[in-house]
This record gives structure tokens, C-alpha cells and sequence, in this order.
């Protein structure tokens, strides 16, 4: 039987894959009053843009990973709120410092992490990229972010959606982007929520690996939002390549979650053998099941 | 160390509290803020490797000719790849102790802090919003 620091050495070689480095936000060269703003001041420094072809656009192929602090988002926050989304936060804050976690997540009932929490999922990310559109891809719940490079304008259709409407453009091997919107929810679990009014501009980048580190895709995003934010909020997040084979598959939270809303608001989970329990690996089902 | 497995009960011991971080959901519904902690030794019965959470469940001799499967909730699929822990790490019929944060409502479950294997060496399954330093620095446990 091990103890002590003998356990722990033997932990260590099931970390050996963690990165835990926080991301840096790295602001803007200025203030803008709006994402809008911000947006035009940098297609208007990149002169309108680079036209990539398929061969120059840069290679952002393989599985990305989120690591634990792989984001700038803090406790206590450090978004100027307004007065109403600073009290949101408050209670968020109070159930963490009283009860150790809040008493109910969002996706508990299996919401997409939508826009901007998407951002800082720790599930994987995957990107494809064209001339036209560049879509960053998300393990979780299968969310897709459409990203139009073609100089198409913002559409937002009929309304405000989990994910909205991006932008963007080229400079170089950097890509810039515009999101606007999308629907009330928040920058993470226990973290302030947004409002439907949330636009971002954020700059995505592989950064090559220095001194043996994984090379990562980085992203610098500013949130702007008038019902949430007395002042724009910069956040980052970095996305380390894998060094292990994984092949992302189509899942949902429907089938695969037991985590429920109580009666009281607070979150449980029904157990296996409880009534109304589902086997989240009835979803994976081997060739002779699916034939039968 | 003298090593005492508590089978099917609890061993209550001080933990520190910190902040849920990566979840998918709350960990409202683990017993963590009483600092209670189980040590339940049992034989895997699924290992199920899964998005959102992984859970570990175990079937549990409760020595008096009765079983009870007891299920232990683990962090995401692509967190535990990262720490090198996939979908063939814990066997059918393995025999294991799990250390967890227990449901707060006594059913036979809890929060995964870290999984102990026969040979003595450790596993962390955990996801970041049940912390365990606390308890690996204590562990083996002792009881009274």
C-alpha cells in the first residue's frame, strides 16, 4: 500500500497531459464605444482584410483542449457590471461562499453553453477553415459556430439564437470576428450572465509551442454589452493541441444526463435503479444491438 | 500507516472548499461543505465513459448477504483524456475504493475525489469542481 507522497507521485503520472497556465488577456489598442466599432478599427488596420486561398489559410487541423485555467475568467469577477447583473452575481457569489456551488447550472437541463461561454467550455474544440467561412467547432453538444469570411453583412433572420451571427476576416494567419445576437445567459457557471445584447469581437491565433510547450490556438475576445457591462470586458482562452488520437462523436445531454431540477431549485441526480434513470450509454450501442 | 477501509459508511474528515470550475452542472447536491467524505471499496460494475460527466459504478458487499450498486459521478470525457484516463481504465469486476464527496441526501452515491486500486496506486477521475489535495494528502485514512 502507498501513502503520503507516494500516492501523490503516482496522480502525477495521470496529470502528465494537464496544462495549467492561465490565459492573458492581451487588451486592445484602445477603447471603443461598441463592438461595431472595435470591429471596423481592425478591418480597417488590416486594409479590408487578407484574401486566403485554401492552400495559404493557416493549419489549425487536429483536437484542441481547453486546460483547467486555460481562460482569464476569475472570481471575483472583474467585469464592471450594472447595478441589476451585479446583484445576479451577488446571489451566484453567496451560494458558492455558503453552499460551496451554486444550487442550479443552466445546462443541467442540457441548454447549449451558447455564446459567449462558449468560449471557455472545456469540452474540445475543432476548426475548419475556408476561404468563405471558418467554422469553430465545439464537442460539446456538437455546437458549431459559422464564421462568414466572404464579406457577407451580419443577418440575423428571424432573432437572437444560442450561438447568433459572426463575421470576420482574415488578417494574416489571424481571424477576427463580430458576433452579434445571441440570447441572455452567461460567461460560465457561478460567472455574471449576459444579455441578449452581448456583441463580441474577439482574434483568433495559433501561437507555436516555445521550450517544449504544446502549440495553441488563442483567442482575445472583448464583450460588449449595454444592459450587462458598464464597460467593455476583455477576456481571453487557449486551446492546447492534443497529443493523444481522439475522433469527436455526436452527443447530446438529453440521453446522456441524469442531473436534474429539484423541487427546491437546487440540482441532483437520479441514481441508476431510480425511477425515470437514463443509461447514458444506451446512445452508444454495439453494431449486433443496432441490427436487432 | 495503518490502512482501515470504511466499507458502506462514512469517514468524516475536513476538506477544503473550493469554487466549482469546470462543470457541467452544479455539485450542489455532493456533500462538500460539511467536509464529509466516503471511502467506499467495491467491484466495478460499468464504467461508463460518457459526455457531460463520466460515472463510476461500483456493487458493494454490504456484509450482510445484501448489495448495493453505488455510483460515483467523474469528470468530462475530455478532461480525464487529459490526464491520461480513458474509457479501458477501470475494468468490470476490478475491485477499486472510491473516495468521494457523498450525495447529501444519503442515497449511495457522490462526487469522485479520487479512486484507489487494489496495488494501492491512485486514479483521479475527479472533475476540478470536487477538489481533492486535501484528502490525498491525508490519505491512507485512518479511523478511530
Amino acid at each position: 500500500m502507498i501513502g503520503g507522497s507516494g500516492a501523490l507521485a503516482a496522480v502525477l503520472l495521470f496529470s502528465a497531459h494537464a496544462v495549467a497556465q492561465r490565459a492573458t488577456v492581451v487588451p486592445p489598442p484602445m477603447r471603443f464605444e461598441s463592438a461595431e466599432e472595435h470591429y471596423n478599427y481592425l478591418l480597417d488596420l488590416a486594409d479590408g482584410g487578407t484574401q486566403h486561398t485554401i492552400n495559404s489559410l493557416p493549419d489549425w487541423s487536429g483536437i484542441w483542449f481547453s486546460a483547467v485555467r486555460a481562460n482569464s475568467l476569475v472570481h471575483p469577477t472583474e467585469m464592471a457590471l450594472t447595478e441589476e447583473y451585479a446583484a445576479r452575481y451577488e446571489e451566484v457569489q453567496r451560494q458558492l461562499r455558503e453552499e460551496g456551488s451554486v444550487d442550479y447550472d443552466r445546462l443541467t437541463h442540457c441548454e447549449p453553453s451558447g455564446y459567449p461561454r462558449w468560449i471557455v467550455e472545456p469540452y474540445f474544440k475543432e476548426f475548419a477553415l475556408t476561404p468563405a467561412q471558418a467554422w469553430l467547432m465545439q464537442d460539446f453538444q456538437n455546437e458549431t459556430r459559422r464564421v462568414f469570411t466572404d464579406g457577407r453583412p451580419h443577418d440575423i433572420g428571424d432573432g437572437h439564437t444560442w450561438l447568433g451571427d459572426t463575421i470576420g476576416f482574415w488578417e494574416g494567419d489571424r481571424l477576427v470576428t463580430w458576433t452579434l445576437g445571441v440570447l441572455p445567459a452567461d460567461y460560465f457557471r457561478g460567472h455574471p450572465e449576459n444579455s441578449a445584447e452581448l456583441q463580441g469581437v474577439e482574434v483568433w491565433q495559433r501561437i507555436d509551442g516555445d521550450g517544449g510547450e504544446r502549440d495553441r490556438i488563442s483567442v482575445q475576445a472583448t464583450m460588449y454589452d449595454p444592459a450587462a457591462l458598464t464597460e467593455p470586458f476583455n477576456m481571453a482562452a487557449d486551446y492546447y493541441a492534443a497529443g493523444f488520437d481522439y475522433r469527436i462523436r455526436y452527443w447530446e445531454c438529453t440521453t446522456t444526463s441524469n442531473a436534474v431540477q429539484t423541487a427546491e431549485g437546487t440540482t441532483t441526480h437520479i441514481l441508476p435503479g431510480e425511477e425515470d434513470y437514463k443509461d447514458p450509454l444506451g446512445s452508444v450501442a454495439p453494431l449486433e444491438d443496432v441490427n436487432r | 500507516m495503518r490502512t482501515n477501509w470504511l466499507v458502506g459508511g462514512y469517514l468524516a474528515v475536513a476538506v477544503s472548499i473550493g469554487a466549482p470550475v469546470w462543470a457541467h452542472h452544479s455539485f450542489g447536491m455532493f456533500d462538500q461543505t460539511n467536509g464529509n467524505e466516503v471511502a467506499i471499496t467495491g467491484v466495478v460494475k460499468r464504467w461508463q465513459f460518457v459526455n457531460p460527466h463520466t460515472w463510476l459504478i461500483i456493487t458493494v458487499d454490504n456484509g450482510d448477504g445484501s448489495l448495493t450498486d453505488w455510483s460515483f459521478e467523474g469528470s468530462a470525457v475530455p478532461v480525464l483524456l487529459q490526464r491520461g484516463i480513458s474509457g479501458d481504465t477501470f475494468v468490470e469486476g476490478e475491485t477499486l475504493t472510491v473516495v468521494a464527496a457523498p450525495m447529501k441526501d444519503g442515497r449511495p452515491g457522490g462526487g469522485m475525489k479520487f479512486v484507489v486500486r487494489e496495488d494501492g496506486s491512485i486514479v483521479m477521475p475527479n472533475d476540478d469542481g470536487i477538489p481533492n489535495a486535501s484528502a490525498l494528502e491525508r490519505w491512507p485514512f485512518e479511523t478511530q
